[in-house]
């Protein structure tokens, strides 16, 4: 407390410290109707779509809601940079998007509210959402956050080239190897798998191996079985030559590559879809979900959720929002505008996923994924990691010396600081 | 004291030593040498024209992109002509930001005045660091320097801080209070400064005028040039920043045109057709005031003031 | 003083000619001087001492933005950066970038702007056209210098015509991502400078120039012993820019390569900037990186202003 203090004492010079803002107090009260407010909710706006959306669901939920006020206010760009800097001078947001990397630093610290007597309080319960999606947000038993919505990661392949080659649609890890390899011709690979552990892990996970020890206190990457995992991995680019970083082929990322017709498989998320139908609509693609590595099924989860400051003065407030921005009114309108996967159970059997082959093997997914994240230091784990996928797939290392580098490179951040 | 300041200009006695021991050569107009001269004029022109297309291409390849769809933008060989022409990416940029035109308001309004306010106090000490004597001032100069070497990231927090108590979060004030003046510019002038001869200050100091008089109606109108410079590079400076906006300013309607446009870059569905028309239209500003600007860039100014 | 970067100290004999001419006029010029100093001693005080206090103090710490008790740590963060891979990485990734930027980019912009100077047809054009990198957007530039470095790019393609033929990945390439980043920011910057030293040259008298063409001097001749010593102030000035600039890169590694491959571009601010926002508990190793940095690139604008800016006596 003391150092904090005097870090704000000698930044402010001399003036007061303000309160975090915001309305009227909400009391006691038992009634959601009763509940008046004026609260700050930011969301992350770099993109006009969802942000547009958003700004749509804060009306309805004030039209709902009449005695409390939201105003928005949307991060562009670097969102927890930005809410980082706000709680640090106590001035962020009363609620707020919550990212697993938001999550990773600002629970630990205590700045998020935790929801799990609100919850209650106000009829919202952990089964309404996939649980899959709602690990992320937890911490010593307590819920910091609802999952909005998700992506996860299934096969694309390209229908015209596999039917061009007569292929018919992979169903396993054996097909996949062998088609890729027929299908790589001239400057076109089969696939396109890059150094990014955001797609590694799902084969890491697959075949029985796992990046931090049970208890999140050590990095455990140069397991057998994360060895094993990077060999088959760079088997494809290197041994069989029948996928390319997406740089090599001339694109910035691999549903770009994908997009270009330059490779005829990549491993991406629901992101893919919009994308496509917008940047390259005459591409023909369908999906398969990851199919059964050797220990198991796997996919990863990349998801985002609404929570609120620990600071807030208006929780009662803040937990409605949540309630209203996580809750089947919103989801089911965000599902029908093509913009993101669903977090609720509910929401499986809606017709904007059971008509659409490649929306269901993403939501279907969800429930074999594992969530992306890996607590306070993950992006310097995240960043050990990718070295070693660089080293191995630029033939500058073999798996094993890079793993274990990773590891120590890992465990040092996880004792460091 | 520096070298261009001891120069006593326009006089032929004092010229530099290099020149003074220069050996003399008459010149003597001939055949062959204009022959040397019609070569040397082709290989300037190549070397122009060469140094152009190494320079410019990159623009002018914004342009065209800004006309062309978005697979085309990131296409791999790129095009250089838009195979179809989409002149309405313009439009989509200017409708598609929700409050555009506030942000263009935003923009020009703070980019405006933070190029008056350096101007002014940019020369203003910049002058007394180069001119006058003061106490503690080889001190206050180190001090600038000392702290431009500092990476700025370190400072984001407590300055927000700072400005949260001041109650400009979410104001022009914040901004304003940034950049009313900026060491490097003051360093820029500083060093121009230097560059004037004294004699002109020697004189209106036997004619009784004061200092700041001095900066004002002699200095000043001498430092022409630099006052151009800084204005331009403060102009795009403050017209492209968008990271300081993006941790000041907390509602859409306080932001400019650069932390709009990137409302179109997510991680994955980059809209690059609108990313250029965007790109370009907020270029436009800045390319117009240098092209007025870089047509003052003119020799002589500094010889106007002489006698 | 030891530690004087003061733009000019006078040699003690010019000071006493001056102080003598002057006379009363010693006490005017004091207040006036800092009168006119006021406005960056107000900036000072309120927007940097206070975040440079702050930045020092944190970095005896083991400290966290958000945590409530952040332990005094004495030297430790320091003591660390000397073991620490990474960072020795970053310094030198860094240090051999601003060695090579800086130096061409001076040259290359002390030449563009010695070329624009000059009488010649379309001198608008010219001068309008050659400043446009610095202005064309980085996501612009970016997207140009992906195909440039392409391995079937536009690089390759030009090494192709003249004989070399290579497929060289030169962004992925642990040799040639870094000089790849340093072509990229001379060819965005150098116009910057250029337009430094063009105002500069605007100084310059002609009378200068003539007497030197009725000398017979040739241009390169008149470039080396009247243009570069009367610009010394100015190629100061573009020089420190330049290392403090270079030595704070962060943008280009940001952007094109986040550091890699295998740290090949990791540069310190990006380090910084990491430790800062990215990981937890880092902010004090993150100030004390921030103040070596520092401490480097002071140094070096001390001395090139004593190999550049020091004054002529004739």
């Amino acid at each position: 407390m003391r150092s904090m203090r005097l870090g704000l004492v000698l930044a402010a010079v001399g003036s007061v410290l303000l309160a975090a803002c915001g309305g009227g107090s909400t009391g006691g009260a038992t009634n959601a109707a009763d509940v008046s407010a004026t609260i700050r909710a930011a969301n992350w706006g770099g993109n006009p779509t969802e942000n547009a959306l958003v700004k749509k669901y804060e009306a309805d939920f004030m039209t709902l809601y009449p005695k409390i006020k939201v105003t928005q206010e949307e991060i562009p760009t670097n969102f927890e940079d930005k809410i980082k800097t706000e709680m640090s001078a106590n001035n962020e947001p009363d609620a707020m998007y919550v990212s697993t990397a938001l999550m990773n630093f600002a629970a630990p610290a205590g700045r998020l509210l935790d929801l799990t007597s609100l919850m209650s309080k106000w009829g919202v319960s952990s089964d309404e959402y996939i649980s899959t999606l709602m690990t992320p947000w937890q911490l010593n038993g307590k819920q910091y956050a609802l999952p909005k919505d998700f992506g996860d990661l299934v096969l694309f392949y390209n229908k015209s080239m596999f039917s061009a080659a007569g292929l018919a649609t992979p169903a396993s890890w054996d097909d996949i190897k062998a088609d890729a390899k027929t299908l790589t011709k001239g400057g076109v690979k089969g696939l396109s798998l890059p150094a990014d552990a955001a797609r590694f892990d799902a084969f890491l996970l697959g075949f029985g191996g796992q990046v931090l020890s049970s208890d999140k206190t050590k990095a455990v990457l140069n397991s057998q079985q994360a060895q094993d995992a990077l060999s088959y991995y760079s088997s494809f680019q290197l041994q069989d030559k029948s996928s390319a970083l997406p740089d090599t082929l001339g694109a910035t990322w691999p549903g770009d590559a994908f997009g270009k017709q330059k490779a005829a498989m990549v491993i991406e998320g629901g992101w893919l879809i919009p994308y496509m139908h917008d940047t390259y609509p005459s591409v023909s693609y369908g999906s398969i979900q990851l199919p059964k590595f050797p220990v198991k099924q796997s996919s990863l989860l990349f998801t985002n959720g609404w929570g609120c400051s620990a600071k807030t003065k208006n929780q009662d407030a803040c937990m409605l929002f949540v309630k209203y921005m996580t809750g089947k009114v919103v989801q089911q309108q965000v599902l029908q505008s093509g913009f993101a996967l669903p977090s609720r159970k509910d929401l499986g059997s809606d017709p904007a996923i059971t008509a659409n082959p490649d929306v269901k093997n993403l939501f279907d997914s969800a429930v074999f994924a594992t969530a992306w994240t890996f607590g306070p230091h993950e992006s310097k784990i995240n960043d050990a990691q990718n070295a070693a996928l660089q080293s191995v797939l630029l033939g500058k290392s073999d798996v094993k010396t890079a793993l274990d580098k990773a590891e120590t490179d890992a465990n040092a951040a996880l004792s460091g600081g | 004291m520096a070298i261009s300041g001891s120069l006593p200009v326009g006089s032929e006695i004092n010229t530099p030593v290099s020149i003074a021991t220069m050996p003399t050569k008459p010149r003597r107009e001939t055949d062959s040498t204009e022959r040397v001269n019609a070569l040397e004029v082709v290989v300037r022109y190549a070397l122009y024209i060469v140094i152009t297309l190494f320079l410019f291409v990159p623009f002018v390849m914004t342009v065209l992109s800004s006309f062309k769809t978005s697979a085309e933008v990131i296409a791999f060989p790129p095009t250089l002509l838009p195979t179809v022409w989409h002149p309405e990416n313009y439009l989509h940029v200017l409708t598609q930001i929700d409050g555009f035109p506030r942000m263009v308001f935003n923009s020009f309004f703070i980019t405006f005045a933070a190029v008056a306010l350096n101007l002014f106090f940019d020369s203003l000490v910049g002058y007394a660091f180069a001119r006058l004597e003061f106490p503690f001032k080889n001190t206050l100069f180190a001090i600038m320097i000392a702290t431009m070497v500092i990476p700025g990231f370190v400072f984001i927090v407590p300055r927000y801080i700072m400005l949260l108590n001041a109650h400009l979060v979410n104001t022009y004030g914040a901004l304003l209070v940034l950049y009313f003046l900026q060491p490097g510019y003051i360093l820029l002038m500083t060093q121009f400064f230097k560059s004037i001869p004294r004699d002109l200050e020697e004189a209106a100091i036997v004619d009784g005028m004061g200092w700041f008089g001095i900066f004002w109606k002699i200095i000043l109108p001498l430092a022409r040039p630099a006052l151009l410079a800084t204005g331009i590079l403060t102009f795009a400076g403050m017209w492209n920043g968008f990271f300081d906006w993006l941790i000041y300013m907390q509602d859409a309607t306080m932001f400019n045109i650069q932390l709009g446009l990137t409302t179109f870059r997510s991680v994955y569905q980059n809209q690059w057709d609108l990313i250029m028309a965007g790109s370009v239209l907020a270029i436009l500003p800045i390319l117009l005031v240098y092209l007025v600007g870089q047509r003052y860039f003119v020799r002589g100014i500094a010889t106007t003031g002489m006698k | 003083m030891a530690v004087s970067v003061v733009p000019e100290a006078p040699a003690a004999t010019a000071k006493v000619r001056r102080r003598q001419k002057r006379g009363g006029m010693a006490i005017a010029e004091r207040r006036a001087g800092l009168l006119f100093v006021t406005p960056y001693l107000i900036y000072f005080v309120v927007l940097q001492l206070a975040a440079l206090v702050f930045a020092i103090w944190v970095s005896f710490h083991h400290y966290d933005l958000l945590a409530v008790d952040n332990p005094f740590v004495g030297l430790r963060n320091y003591a660390r950066l000397t073991v620490n891979q990474d960072f020795l990485i970053a310094m030198r990734n860094t240090t051999e970038y601003a060695v090579v930027v800086v130096i061409l980019q001076t040259v290359f912009a002390l030449l563009l702007a010695v070329l624009l100077d000059s009488k010649i047809k379309g001198r608008n054009f010219f001068r309008s056209t050659w400043y446009t990198p610095s202005i064309a957007s980085s996501v612009v530039i970016s997207m140009v210098f992906l195909y440039v470095y392409h391995p079937t790019g536009l690089l390759n393609s030009i090494l192709g015509l003249v004989g070399i033929h290579t497929s060289e990945a030169y962004l992925e390439s642990t040799t040639w991502a870094l000089p790849a980043l340093m072509f990229l920011a001379i060819w965005t910057t150098a116009p910057t400078f250029m337009l430094m030293f063009l105002a500069a040259l605007q100084d310059i008298p002609k009378e200068v120039y003539e007497a030197a063409a009725v000398d017979g001097a040739s241009a390169v001749r008149k470039l080396f012993s009247i243009t570069i010593p009367l610009l010394r102030p100015i190629i100061f000035l573009v020089v420190s820019l330049g290392i403090i600039g270079c030595f704070q890169v962060f943008d280009q590694m940001f952007i094109m390569t986040s550091g890699g491959p295998l740290k090949a571009t990791l540069s310190v601010a990006l380090l910084i900037y990491d430790n800062l926002f990215h990981d937890v508990g880092t902010v004090g190793v993150a100030c004390a990186e921030a103040i070596v940095l520092g401490i480097v690139i002071f140094a070096l604008t001390l001395i090139s202003r004593r190999v550049i800016d020091t004054k002529i006596e004739y």
